[in-house]
């Protein structure tokens, strides 16, 4: 099902954020995934061409290139 | 497409109607089966009948086809809204009162599995002081993060903290763009010492930034928070933080300064007589005809449009000045009145349409169609105050169609010489009694008229012409 209003990937995170103390966890579980996706790009470069060129500056809670 | 409300469009999977005097919401496919998923929900029947949650049932007959000329799946029917108001009508109480009813209504919803699909201040309408959410095509499985998060930060959270925080009045700010001020717009309104105020650094500081930063399809985004853990729990999470931080939203001391009309009462120049027989001359105008709808222009504390509801189904009061109707609403809230809706409007500068083609959200002379006008102490106003020609005046007063109760303050009214007194002598010698009669004549057949004890103002009980 694909909503009629993008709800904007910014504000989905934002809103993540606001829900505090649960959004730790969600947050924890995306970071640890991402850093794993990191070491992941790392050893295998030429499968990912489109990856992010500065996953750098986006927020902890972004969530990891390669978890689809 | 002829009577589908213009601002029912965005969404395919409903559309709102008017027909017979009914308003009614055609379904798409999906939209029926959320219809039906909502209507077998505990939550809905509790929030019906606490007023939260439009009155709505099934209707058994067609529908036109929807504006994009596809045909409906089901019809709902909806209890009406006496007379439809928009944010930028709202004074501040208002607003978070609106606010919080969305949020408990998206509480009640996430605790049996369903969302709102959007978030915009448009789906809650007000019946008196009550606030009341309309849109039930809203309705949805929930599938994780809320998506009418960022519409509700637009449209009702940020004008309510630039008003909580920064003292200026968020009227235009909706009023100026339908969606409402961006992240990025209030995060440049919050900068130094004011982004440590409450619920500024996540919802507009980090907002603002994440939507500057990520730019991955939401769909995307949604999925893979999906994978990582998000539940039902965290959007409640959300929804409960949002609430709290909304219901500690207030307007401080130094915001509530400089009002101009909020002691009106105390020091305005009627003396107990001129007071009883005016409000003797509007009661005695009132009682006839047994009016549905009266609309009170430049209604300040309400006095009046109390005095009407004594006599009416429904009022309408409108004032300029944002710190009196909000006072009103408050007062009006807490005894839970739903037979006056308080509105905050430059009567010289009336709601225009805005949105798609200036008609998604309609003028204020659109929607209100009353049985009698109240111009009480407004006509000074309008010609001295606003340089509105005298001819115009009676016009538009004519114009919304009802009976009319027109006070005018002759020349030597104390309160026309103080408006006088700031203006070039000479400027408004037309602004005469005989003059004024002549227009109203010129409009309405005059019924009566009474001069108040102390011989400055003038009432008329008047019908425009057909």
């Amino acid at each position: 099902m694909i909503a009629y209003l993008d709800p904007g990937s910014g504000s989905l995170i934002a809103s993540a954020l606001v829900g505090g103390v649960a959004a730790v966890g969600v947050a924890a579980r995306q970071a640890r995934s991402r850093v794993t996706g990191a070491f992941g790009r790392k050893r295998r470069p030429e499968l990912e061409p489109d990856a992010p060129a500065a996953p750098d500056t986006e927020p902890a809670v972004e969530p990891p290139a390669d978890a689809s | 497409m002829a009577g589908y409300d213009p601002g029912s469009f965005r969404d395919p999977d409903g559309a709102v109607f008017v027909e017979d005097g009914a308003v009614r919401r055609g379904l798409s496919e999906q939209g029926a089966r959320d219809w039906e998923r909502l209507a077998a929900t505990a939550f809905f029947d509790r929030l019906v009948a606490s007023g939260h949650l439009v009155r709505t049932t099934v209707h058994e007959g067609a529908a036109p086809p929807s504006p994009r000329g596809r045909h409906w799946a089901a019809v709902l029917d909806h209890e009406p809204i006496p007379v439809v108001s928009y944010p930028y009508e709202w004074p501040f109480a208002m607003l978070r009162e609106a606010a919080l009813v969305q949020l408990d209504v998206l509480l009640a919803a996430l605790g049996e599995d369903m969302s709102l699909k959007d978030g915009t201040a448009y789906n809650v309408q007000f019946v008196g002081s009550r606030p009341t959410f309309v849109d039930t095509g809203s309705f949805e499985p929930s599938t994780g993060p809320w998506p009418g998060y960022r519409q509700f930060c637009r449209t009702m959270l940020f004008p309510l903290m630039i008003q909580a925080y920064t003292g200026v009045p968020y009227h235009p700010l909706p009023r100026g763009s339908v969606d409402g001020p961006a992240p990025s717009d209030v995060a440049g309104m919050f900068s130094g010492l004011r982004r440590l105020r409450k619920g500024v650094l996540r919802n507009v500081t980090l907002h603002s930034m994440l939507e500057r930063r990520v730019t991955k399809p939401s769909e995307q985004v949604k999925g893979k928070m999906r994978s990582a853990g998000y539940s039902t729990e965290l959007a409640k999470a959300t929804a409960r933080n949002l609430r709290k931080l909304v219901a500690g939203l207030e307007v401080g001391r130094r915001g509530r300064e400089g009002s101009v009309w909020s002691d009106y009462r105390d020091t305005c120049s009627y003396d107990d007589a001129d007071a009883a027989t005016k409000a003797e001359f509007v009661r005695a105008a009132l009682a006839e005809g047994d009016p549905g709808l009266v609309l009170d222009l430049g209604a300040n504390d309400g006095a009046y449009s109390l005095l009407a509801a004594e006599h009416a189904g429904y009022v309408v009061a409108v004032d300029g000045d944002e710190q009196v109707v909000d006072r009103l609403y408050r007062r009006l809230r807490a005894e839970g009145r739903e037979d006056v809706l308080p509105l905050v409007m430059d009567l010289a500068d009336p709601s225009g349409g805005i949105g798609w083609r200036n008609r998604e959200r309609r003028a204020f002379a659109e929607r209100v169609q009353p049985d009698v006008t109240l111009a009480l102490a407004l006509v000074h106003h309008l010609a001295i105050g606003a340089n509105v020609p005298l001819p115009e005046v009676v016009g538009w007063l004519a114009s919304f169609g009802g009976r009319l109760v027109v006070e005018l303050p002759h020349p030597e009214d104390p309160m026309v010489r103080r408006l006088l007194a700031g203006k070039p002598p000479g400027l408004f010698d037309d602004y005469q009694r005989d003059a004024f009669q002549a227009l109203l004549a010129e409009h309405c057949l005059v019924h009566r008229q009474e001069t108040l004890p102390g011989g400055t103002r003038t009432l008329y009980l008047a019908e425009p012409k057909p």
